[in-house]
């Protein structure tokens, strides 16, 4: 061990730290001990060896270096990435694993010392398989459970052995996490039994027999197999080279560098490289502003606080702040701008341990106000109303900074929708500026690909899944782009559009095979746009189909089988099918499986086929699961998984996450997402150890985390340009600023600057104003109601007499149905609805009537319930149908029976579904009014004429007052004799009957407050003159909404066509 | 005190006695060793006294990580830290004289050295509290609890709350599935439940009816275990939530719907009630209606009266 001092200095927040590094490396400048130059010649950066916290800290350094050298070649330092304990941990591991030995990779190969024989650290075991593993024991172990009864004992427990298998595989997840937050802080997991409180010993023993998967069986396996985790991989290797170093058998020089926080994987290399005479520590902003009494109070007590983990590093390696030399370059006295140590102070200030935040009063009594606007003239604050509007703002900073030629700019936000709002934004502008931080693999083309494909399983090959899938990019089934969007538009509308029932793909073939034929006889249902299809459409529609089951026919085989199968088998099928459906047509020239490269082609391609590669290659892929949980497990397995860019996409903007942006700089750097929870990210609860049981057993508080991020926003909020924002309210929830925010508005309070922070419009800092200028659309004029005015030639010259209601109550239906011939399409996945059940009453009483003409039939009801049944089987799949349409059609068809006789009674004649019509001489010529009455009962007494409802009625008064003039007109064409197969005879009675099935399951209600006569001459007349209004070329089919129609516009289809929402607000809703 | 700490009551032409009144009653109810129940009107100082409290807690040396206070929305809660954190950020900052003015005004009575040494760095200590100050909603606590406890409380760790779309489709969902075992024919008691509600409900109506009763699937399910003994037959159940409805209304064992028509009916005499209906046919239109209604009523309850009789 060499006696002399460490050799630790620090870079000054606000500094662009790599660039100093390089230019310290390059120049020789780094500080020797005792103050003295390491060396007058700068040495070669070849003999150097650099640590970084993280590997794109590593990349970005590399660049800074060849930019720095010019055109001239040079050997560049060993730059290697020393993770931090976070989300990057694997980044460490990663790296250890590049070669065998951390000596080779420190570049120590020259010197081993003699005789010394090091036994190399056995292989880490694979990510997946562990986490394949554990979920196996975490299986086990709920099984377990289940064997010694304890959910007998104890209920709760009886929802934890349910849990499947893709929920144990989270949990293994967890475990994952928990097992190398322990390797890599030293922790012993062992010590959680002697600590726990005894009154609660039988809660937690359940806790710790789950913990023994992580602390006995997973270890049992890791022996067994020969290897190690990738955590106590590194662990060994790290101390080991920290012995080696100390041992005195590494000559080159080392450099750690940026490192802000010490954890017990790291702390034996920190040490060692501090005390090496070759070695060299430069941490990042060193606080040297703060007291010393505050600073004494850093580490344990305060983690939370920015400097306590470069407190820790100065604590491990036995050195006071004033041990530490300032790293100075003349490039960075250059770049200092004014006000740099004042708001360096400033901010040191505000971020003070809680504790001693008594010193805040003093502060602001003596403070120079001076200095404080000097602090405050590079940085603002931005309160945006909400997460849109700062994305918006955001966007437009980024974009004014690219005004400066030269200028780069950086988002830093650890909000992702944030970050993806800004690059949507800065898309519009044609700039292409990708989150750094990732996108999560399934939400990637190919990611969204390979999970639709699940999704297909998951809900049975449902419509509105199978249409998605179909119009994915990277569908074709062996056509062209063109051939097989065409496909699958033809099959959406042969087999999705129309009432959907059961489910599968024999589903999907059942409703193409009925897609031309209607079982209740009515094949003027179809639509247009179906009736229209080609031949080669519909067989185009059907071939995708069946190439559709040959696609999927690996995975589906696997479903029927039922029975756990090996994970592995189920990846490969699940990769069959990918392949097969994303195979392009044969153009006879690549025989050689080229054809599924769109799939695995990008950088999402490339991880995507790595995972499910390493999960075929994987042995523990044995583990057997049945073919319904393969989605959830595969989700759980890679959900993790994450694509970054590989290389930035914009020389000068960036957009990345805290983690990202340690050590990087920009001119302009945009801290947003500033939001309580949001950033400092809220420590989640930890499943398994609360926080006294953390510390028991040796591992950090959470709020450590806290710490680390806090000194990164200290770091990034010294940069020159500086903008914060934060939305007040996030999904209309107002929010609670930023802690560190908070802190730094109550000091700027105390100095009489309570609003000094704040964005200035006024001096150029109007991005949201401006933001609202580009988003702005001119004067709003709401549009008025449709008011088509066709020519009288194509006004129709016949209509039903339903249609005369609707044309009453909104002349703008005539004109959509009848002058342009729109039909709306049904929704994807229709269930039956209320009009196939009228269809059905109609038909099945229609049908029973022509059966049974005369006296009514013993059991009539059962009989007419048989008949019904006839036409409902088609439907009967449905659950809503069996559950509702039969009983309620029991119930009318016992009401009818009952009923029927009286209404038989003196009837000579009985018509049902009969056709009629009758022709109006109108100013535009013949008009020609056509009905098709549900009934008409012929006696000597004269004509009833009956109408079937299957909801409400009409009430006597809509009709007497000719709001429903349907029987009316019925009555005007029977007293003609306009009906098929009757003559010209007197209208007795007009009567509805309800057959809704409910309570009263059915119901007469006749029209009784005039004659039919009357009424049909009245309704008549209105007619009459309706058409000779529309006779008129002026007169315009406009879209209404009156009053005593209201319950017409319940189905209107044309509604959204007729922009009805825009303009009945403003027009107050009636005419 | 020229606090921004007021109540927002103090704005409005309320009577100084009032005032004075609601003043005293909101410092009892801020009194931090009290258990307390306020009730109160929207606007007038819920909120305010809620703070005062949180705020006199601080003061009095509770550690801010050992206050949970649980709101019903998040408005409520953001708006709740927000007073608390002003009102600490100034204590923070404010000159020595001042800050002794402004907890003398809190207290109602001059604070000690100890009090007046705390507070300045309360703002801090609040802000850095392990797991933050705690104002939340009642579901974020319950959710955090579930969190922390899955294995207690037979979660998954991770869980993920369901969005009301997708908590719509899953209700859907399971209803059909019931449906679907309910409509098979036979004599299973679901089977004649089905038939009894197709009556009253079906389609739509029949998804907001069971939407009702799961919103009160706990008072029926105590119901259902309070009347009836468990393992009882089904309708032996059913009886015994008729007969909780029967003791909740205070309508006899024996009572039919004729028979309470009929004691109704007596409330008023026959002769009295012709009275009555005489002396509203004078009156204007809507009297005369109602006249009519209570001769139509009338009728009724002496059918009904005979009847019973």
């Amino acid at each position: 061990m060499s006696d002399f001092s460490p050799n630790v200095c620090s870079v000054r927040a606000g500094d662009n730290f790599l660039q100093t590094l390089a230019d310290a490396l390059r120049e020789g400048l780094l500080p020797g001990r005792d103050g003295a130059r390491a060396a007058l010649e700068p040495i070669p950066l070849a003999e150097w060896t650099v640590l970084l916290p993280t590997r794109r800290a590593c990349r970005a350094f590399q660049d800074v270096l060849l930019r720095g050298s010019g055109s001239s070649a040079v050997l560049l330092p060993r730059i290697r990435p020393l993770s931090d304990v976070d989300d990057q941990s694997e980044l460490l591991s990663g790296a250890v694993s590049e070669s065998a030995m951390l000596g080779a990779y420190l570049g120590a190969d020259l010197d081993a010392g003699p005789g010394e024989m090091r036994v190399p650290p056995p292989p880490a075991v694979p990510d997946l398989e562990r986490r394949l593993v554990l979920m196996q024991f975490v299986m086990t172990w709920l099984e377990s459970v289940d064997e010694t009864g304890d959910v007998d004992r104890d209920p709760s427990m009886s929802a934890i052995t349910r849990i499947s298998p893709a929920q144990a595989a989270a949990l293994a997840n967890d475990l994952a996490r928990l097992m190398d937050e322990i390797e890599i802080e030293g922790a012993d997991l062992s010590r959680l039994a002697e600590s726990m409180p005894p009154e609660f010993a039988q809660h937690w023993q359940r806790t710790l027999d789950f913990l023994d998967v992580a602390t006995q069986a997973f270890p049992a396996y890791l022996s067994q197999t020969g290897r190690t985790t990738r955590a106590a991989r590194a662990t060994r290797l790290l101390r080991d080279e920290a012995g080696r170093i100390s041992g005195g058998h590494v000559r080159r020089r080392i450099l750690i560098a940026g490192i802000a926080s010490l954890s017990a994987q790291t702390r034996p290399l920190i040490e060692a490289v501090a005390r090496f005479e070759n070695g060299v520590l430069v941490l990042p902003g060193l606080d040297r502003d703060l007291d010393d009494a505050a600073w004494d109070t850093l580490g344990a007590s305060h983690p939370e606080h920015p400097q306590s983990g470069l407190c820790d590093v100065l604590r491990a390696v036995g050195i006071t702040r004033t041990d530490v030399r300032e790293l100075q370059t003349p490039r960075a006295e250059i770049a200092r701008y004014d006000g740099q140590a004042a708001r360096v102070r400033l901010l040191s200030e505000a971020m003070r341990p809680a504790a001693t935040t008594g010193a805040w009063q003093g502060f602001a009594a003596r403070s120079d106000r001076a200095e404080i606007d000097a602090a405050l003239s590079g940085i603002s604050l931005l309160d945006a109303p909400t997460a849109q509007d700062e994305a918006d703002a955001v966007a437009i900073a980024l974009r004014e900074a690219l005004e400066t030629p030269g200028r780069s700019a950086a988002l830093v936000t650890p909000d992702r929708t944030l970050a993806r709002r800004v690059s949507a934004r800065l898309a519009a502008w044609n700039i292409q500026i990708d989150d750094s931080a990732g996108r999560p693999l399934l939400k990637t083309v190919p990611g969204t690909f390979l999970d639709l494909i699940l999704a297909c399983f998951d809900d049975h090959f449902s419509p509105r899944t199978v249409a998605a899938l179909l119009k994915h990019p990277l569908t074709r089934l062996g056509l062209s782009a063109g051939a097989v969007r065409r496909a699958a538009g033809a099959l959406e509308l042969l087999a999705f559009r129309q009432v959907y029932l059961g489910s599968g793909l024999d589903a999907i073939r059942a409703s193409l095979m009925r897609a031309s034929v209607s079982p209740v006889g009515d094949s003027t249902i179809v639509h247009r746009a179906v009736s229209r299809l080609s031949a080669e459409d519909r067989e185009a529609a059907s071939a995708l189909l069946s190439q559709l089951e040959v696609a999927t026919a690996p995975m589906r085989e696997i479903e029927q089988v039922g029975a756990p199968v090996p994970l592995r088998a189920l990846v490969r099928a699940h990769l069959e099918v990918a392949e097969a459906l994303s195979r392009r047509e044969d153009t006879g020239e690549a025989a050689d499986g080229s054809a599924a490269q769109d799939l695995w082609r990008g950088e999402a391609g490339e991880a995507a086929a790595d995972v499910l590669a390493e999960l075929l290659e994987e042995e523990s892929a044995d583990l057997p699961i049945v073919a319904a949980d393969y989605a959830a497990i595969f989700r759980a397995l890679i959900g993790g998984q994450v694509v970054r860019p590989r290389r930035p996409m914009h020389p000068r903007l960036a957009i990345l996450g805290p983690l990202e942006a340690r050590l990087q700089t920009a001119d302009l750097i945009v801290l947003a997402g500033l939001n309580d929870g949001k950033w400092p990210r809220l420590a989640n609860p930890d499943p398994w150890i609360n926080r006294p049981m953390r510390a028991d057993v040796g591992l950090p508080a959470p709020e450590q985390r806290i710490g680390m991020a806090a000194h990164d926003f200290v770091q990034l909020a010294a940069a020159p340009r500086v903008i914060l924002t934060r939305a007040e309210r996030i999904d209309g929830t107002p929010t609670v600023p930023s802690r560190w925010l908070m802190r730094i508005e109550a000091v700027l309070r105390g100095v009489d600057r309570a609003d000094a922070l704040r964005a200035d419009p006024a001096a150029g800092e109007a991005w949201l104003a401006w933001s609202e200028i580009a988003g702005r659309v001119g004067d709003h004029r709401p549009i008025s109601a449709p008011r088509p005015r066709p020519p009288v030639a194509l006004r129709p010259r016949r209509m039903s007499v339903t249609r005369v209601e609707s044309w009453l109550a909104n002349p703008y239906s005539v004109y959509a149905r009848s002058i342009l011939k729109l039909s709306p399409l049904d929704p994807l996945e229709a269930p039956p609805d209320a009009s196939i059940r009228g269809r059905i009453i109609h038909e099945a009483v229609h049908r029973f009537t022509v059966q049974y003409p005369g006296a009514l039939p013993d059991a009539a009801a059962d009989k007419l319930v048989a008949i019904a049944d006839e036409i409902l089987i088609a439907y009967v799949a449905h659950p809503r149908v069996a559950a509702f349409w039969r009983p309620r059609l029991r119930r009318f068809a016992e009401w009818f029976a009952q009923t029927e006789g009286a209404r038989r009674d003196g009837v000579a004649k009985m018509l049902t579904e009969v056709d009629g019509a009758r022709t109006l001489s109108a100013p535009g010529g013949d008009f020609t009014l056509t009905a098709r009455a549900d009934r008409i009962d012929a006696s000597d007494k004269g004509l009833v004429i009956y109408d079937y409802k299957s909801g409400t009625a009409p009430s006597v008064a809509q009709v007497t007052s000719g709001v429903s003039p349907q029987l009316p007109l019925e009555a005007a064409i029977a007293e003609v004799g306009g009906f098929d197969g009757l003559d010209a005879v007197p209208v007795q009675r007009l009567v509805y009957i309800s057959a809704g099935g409910g309570t009263p399951a059915g119901e007469e209600r006749w029209i009784t407050k005039a004659s039919p006569a009357e009424l049909a001459a009245r309704s008549l007349a209105s007619l009459s003159a309706l058409v000779a209004q529309y006779d008129d070329p002026a007169t315009d089919y406009r879209a209404v909404r009156r009053g005593q129609f209201a319950g017409a516009y319940r189905y209107d289809d044309y509604a959204h066509l007729a922009r009805v929402a825009e303009w009945s607000v403003a027009e107050g809703g009636d005419e | 005190m020229s606090s921004a700490l007021t109540s927002s009551a103090g704005e409005t032409g309320v009577p100084p006695a009032v005032m004075a009144e609601t003043a005293v009653n909101q410092a009892r109810a801020a009194e931090p060793d009290a258990s307390v129940w306020v009730s109160a009107n929207a606007g007038t100082g819920k909120t305010y006294v809620l703070t005062r409290r949180v705020l006199r807690l601080l003061l009095a040396g509770t550690e801010p990580d050992r206050l949970l206070c649980l709101t019903y929305t998040n408005a409520a809660a953001a708006e709740m830290s927000r007073r608390v954190f002003d009102e600490l950020a100034k204590w923070a900052v404010s000159p020595p004289d001042e800050l002794a003015v402004a907890l003398a005004a809190l207290e109602g009575a001059p604070v000690g050295d100890d009090m007046l040494a705390r507070a300045p760095t309360l703002f801090a200590r609040a802000i850095e509290a392990p797991g933050g100050l705690k104002v939340q909603t009642i579901h974020a606590f319950c959710e955090r609890l579930l969190q922390r406890f899955p294995l207690e409380a037979g979660v998954t760790p991770e869980f993920e709350i369901m969005d009301e779309d997708t908590q719509r489709q899953v209700l859907r969902q399971c209803i059909d599935q019931v449906l679907d075992s309910a409509a098979q024919p036979g004599d299973a008691p679901l089977h004649a439940a089905l038939k009894t509600a197709v009556a009253f409900a079906a389609d739509g109506q029949f998804d907001a009816l069971l939407d009702a009763v799961l919103r009160r699937r706990d008072t029926l399910v105590d119901l259902l275990q309070s009347e009836g003994d468990e393992n009882a037959e089904h309708d032996a159940r059913l009886g015994g939530i008729d007969g909780g409805l029967r003791a909740r209304l205070g309508v006899g064992a024996n009572a039919t719907q004729v028979g309470l028509t009929a004691q109704q009916a007596d409330v008023l005499s026959p002769a009295d009630a012709r009275r009555a209906a005489d002396v509203l046919a004078e009156g204007t239109k809507t009297d005369v209606a109602r006249g009519a209604m209570i001769v139509a009523v009338s009728n009724e309850a002496d059918a009904a009266r005979q009847v019973v009789l």
